[in-house]
């Protein structure tokens, strides 16, 4: 076997049982958490013997380990359960969901790379001058600002008070596709602000780094343009780091999917943890960590494994 | 160059902007159509299951009751010609109309109603508060089902008039089963569920086999959208995109009446009440004594928090009924603000240097900043409050239940025409089984039980008000159980101006009619 399979090997059963940790850590917190899941499905008024019966129903009478081993068993079946409070399966709330989530996130990831690339670039071409202070300042507001309080003034100026956008609800990109957009404009811009700084902050810094290398200053005496270099030699180098930037703001995105989901009225994922935590439906949470925590878990493997692929110094290194 | 074709690129994007709006925000509530935001999703669908005002709004255009509640308190007759009582037999008689059908054509018929009864006694989390008094359902002929009940109860009326008043079709559920019900409303009402993306919206169109002939629904379309953020739901409807809202907080309506261009639909008879709760069930608390409890009322200043708090949304009160309304009782004194008799009831006590006790409440901003001010007060007298926010589970699960020692802030403790079964389930013996607050507490003294249990079995209106203002006058000044401070209507609705309510949000009935909100 050679290092590379080892190295990708070694890295998927790291992340398996990261996974394993994470179950045991949700369900064990699910169960710590204050509060019958049951009485707030049924209200504080029910009848005891409705409430008891109900927890008959949902195990919850059962010894905890033998919860978590239904629990998992259930799992690995590909059997999320039912809400406890939707009534509805979760694997299809999953599905429907997900789906919505990354139609925002996405997109806010693109924009955010495509715009701090090229802010990135203005700042390290025009370094030192006014449009370099300005976009400077305009990046580190962006980094700074809570997401739900850019999310309520950019509703505010562009729904209330120009009336160019809608501010609540979503469309399927697959049905509507100009309503997608219309709708989708400001939660994307939303959820984009915090990774288009990262990267912005990131192009610039590593632009002139890169600029100051030996290599650079040997180009220019050929004669290269500046252009050539800048963009064909400069700019690759510089985009490497950007890759790991992304692949840790991944989970930024997811989280700030929670707030700018809740702000806009878009029933996706972050809704239904926010809702789903709120009203303590344990088996829905725990799902949804699951598979949130696998996603955040698949990007990073993913990171990994192209790291060890670039370089194999890093791959060797981990052999060792 | 460059910069300029960077320029020109953000030119384009903001140019771009409006045409993508062009057809958006503001069409979104088109003249056949009425679109309403509400704060939550709703958790619960089928009829028997429905528990908070958002889904009373959600499903109220498309289930109906048996009874309606008039403006002034009144049943009247609606999916039901009539109900008749026999106090000696226990029994009331229900009646229905027999032109009703449900959206899925079947007929509302004795059959479906004795189903719906036992049904509802079997599974609703409200049997016990609503049913609790009844033995047995006996159909007597195809129109007329006969109520048993085990003790007399002038409440039944009542509760046909809210939730278990509410029909479902009985061929859906025989069709398609339990767990397909509680997801599916199927129900008698003027429009029927055509769209529901969760934590999204519900869009309605109109019933076209409704039975009800006479009514005229003004929209074609119903669209509940649910905003779970008060100031999106500002934006929402100041851009246009909703026509109304429900569940804005004292503060937002107050901010969105003063801008002006928006009106008030508020039930009339339902009022949530602002209402500290002296829950100890512990011997040597402090608050086991009367006199402490009295101080603790003595030492807060409701009509000034009302005034300050309540932005004017809310009404300082000193017991459950309304001024203006039959249940009010202007003998009860209450405890106007006096922080000198606060202090001289505590020495009296043996509490002359205070002491600290906890008082704890759901996780909610407006009732947080209350119990700042009550905390402020308690100061004055020497009283050291510590403040328990629970989170919404822990809340739900824990308040009416296992409170230890210390008090409860009751978060707009709501109430209706069910005001005496309230009172009944929180301050008499019923409360110790288990299904009204303080089932723990020591504070149920037997002669405030036999009050509401005079007032629950009354065969009249006017012994049942007699009994339960006595009851009132024990709760609150004899024993001084709960001390309540404001009360504010328990179901708003903001609307845009040119919406006019003749009778659904702004009704004595707590489900709105969607037959009479229109446009101008």
């Amino acid at each position: 076997m050679n290092s590379f399979a080892r190295f990708v090997i070694k890295r998927i059963l790291i992340s398996f049982l990261i996974i394993f940790v994470i179950a045991v850590f949700i369900f064990s917190v699910m169960r710590i958490m204050p509060g019958d899941p049951v009485r707030v499905m049924l209200g504080s008024e029910a009848d005891p013997a409705i409430v008891e019966k109900i927890r008959e129903e949902l195990n919850l009478n059962k010894p905890i380990i033998a919860q978590f081993v239904i629990w998992i068993e259930d799992m690995l079946k590909g059997d999320f359960g039912r809400s406890l409070i939707l009534n509805q399966d979760i694997g299809e709330m999953i599905a429907i969901r997900l789906p919505v989530t990354l139609s925002l996130t996405i997109p806010a990831l693109i924009l955010a790379t495509i715009f701090g690339i090229i802010v990135g670039i203005l700042c390290a071409t025009y370094r030192g001058k006014l449009i370099d202070q300005v976009l400077t300042v305009i990046v580190a507001t962006a980094n700074g600002l809570p997401v739900f309080w850019i999310g309520i003034v950019l509703m505010y100026l562009f729904g209330t008070i120009l009336g160019w956008l809608p501010t609540i609800g979503y469309a399927n990109p697959f049905e509507d596709f100009f309503g997608y957009i219309r709708k989708g404009i400001l939660p994307m811009t939303v959820l984009s602000f915090r990774p288009f700084s990262l990267v912005a902050r990131q192009v610039r810094t590593a632009m002139l780094e890169v600029l100051r290398q030996d290599y650079i200053r040997t180009e220019k005496a050929y004669g290269i343009s500046h252009r050539r270099i800048k963009y064909r030699y400069a700019l690759k180098n510089a985009l490497i780091p950007v890759v790991t930037v992304l692949a840790l703001e991944v989970r930024t995105v997811v989280g700030g999917s929670l707030i700018v989901e809740q702000i806009f009225s878009i029933g996706g994922m972050g809704r239904l943890i926010m809702t789903s935590v709120l009203s303590k439906d344990y088996l829905v949470i725990q799902a949804l960590v699951l598979v949130t925590s696998l996603f955040v878990i698949l990007c990073n493997l993913l990171l990994d494994i192209s790291y060890g692929w670039i370089d194999p110094r890093i791959r060797l290194a981990e052999g060792k | 160059m460059k910069k300029g074709g960077i320029f020109a690129l953000l030119i384009l994007i903001c140019l771009s902007l409006p045409a993508f709006g062009a057809s958006g925000s503001k069409k979104a509530s088109k003249d056949g159509s009425f679109v309403v935001g509400v704060l939550t999703e709703c958790s619960n669908v089928a009829a028997w299951r429905l528990r908070s005002s958002q889904e009373r709004v959600a499903f109220a255009p498309i289930y109906e009751t048996l009874f309606k509640m008039s403006d002034k308190g009144d049943i009247e007759g609606y999916l039901a010609e009539k109900i008749t009582s026999n106090r000696d037999k226990l029994t009331y008689t229900v009646t229905l109309r027999k032109d009703v059908n449900f959206s899925d054509g079947s007929k509302l018929d004795a059959d479906v109603l004795l189903w719906n009864f036992k049904n509802f006694k079997e599974n609703s989390q409200y049997s016990s508060t609503e049913f609790g008094m009844v033995e047995s359902f006996e159909k007597a002929d195809d129109y007329t089902v006969v109520i048993r009940l085990k003790q007399w109860t002038s409440q039944v009326p009542f509760a046909l008039a809210r939730n278990a008043g509410l029909m479902y079709s009985k061929k859906a559920f025989d069709d398609n089963g339990y767990n397909w019900c509680l997801q599916h409303p199927v129900g008698t009402g003027p429009y029927v569920l055509d769209k529901w993306v969760n934590d999204e919206y519900k869009t309605y169109v109109r019933n076209a086999k409704y039975w009800n002939k006479a009514a005229k629904p003004f929209f074609n379309e119903l669209k509940v959208v649910v905003i779970g953020d008060e100031a999106a739901a500002q934006n929402a409807l100041m851009s246009g995109e909703i026509d109304g809202y429900h569940g804005f907080s004292s503060a937002s309506q107050a901010a969105m009446l003063k801008r002006g261009g928006y009106v008030q639909y508020a039930n009339k008879l339902g009022y949530g009440v602002y209402i500290v709760v002296f829950a100890s069930d512990v011997k040597s608390s402090p608050l086991s004594d009367v006199r402490v409890r009295k101080a603790i009322c003595y030492a807060i200043d409701n009509a000034t928090m009302s005034k300050k708090l309540g932005f004017g949304m809310t009404i300082a009160n000193n017991q459950y009924g309304i001024p203006g309304t039959k249940f009010y009782d202007e003998s009860i004194k209450g405890y106007p603000y006096d922080p000198a008799k606060a202090k001289a009831l505590l020495a009296e006590a043996g509490y002359s240097k205070g002491f600290t006790t906890t008082i704890y409440t759901g996780n909610d901003m407006d009732m947080t900043n209350w119990l700042v001010g009550i905390q402020g007060y308690l100061k004055a007298v020497g009283i050291t409050l510590r403040i328990e926010i629970l989170d919404v589970a822990e809340w739900v699960s824990t308040y009416m239940y296992d409170i230890p020692e210390g008090m409860i802030f009751g978060p707009r403790h709501s109430f209706s025409s069910n005001i005496v079964n309230q009172a009944l389930s929180n301050f008499s013996f019923n409360a110790i089984g288990g299904v009204g607050m303080l089932n723990k507490c020591m504070l149920h003294p037997a002669d405030v039980n036999d009050a509401l249990q005079k007032a629950v079995s009354s065969d009249n209106d006017s012994d049942m008000l007699s009994n339960f203002k006595n009851a009132c006058k024990l709760i609150f000044d004899e024993y001084c159980l709960a001390y309540p401070l404001a009360n504010s209507s328990s179901s708003v609705v903001i609307c845009k101006d040119n919406i006019v309510d003749k009778g659904c949000f702004n009704a004595g009935c707590e489900f709105p009619d969607y037959n009479l909100i229109s446009r101008k």
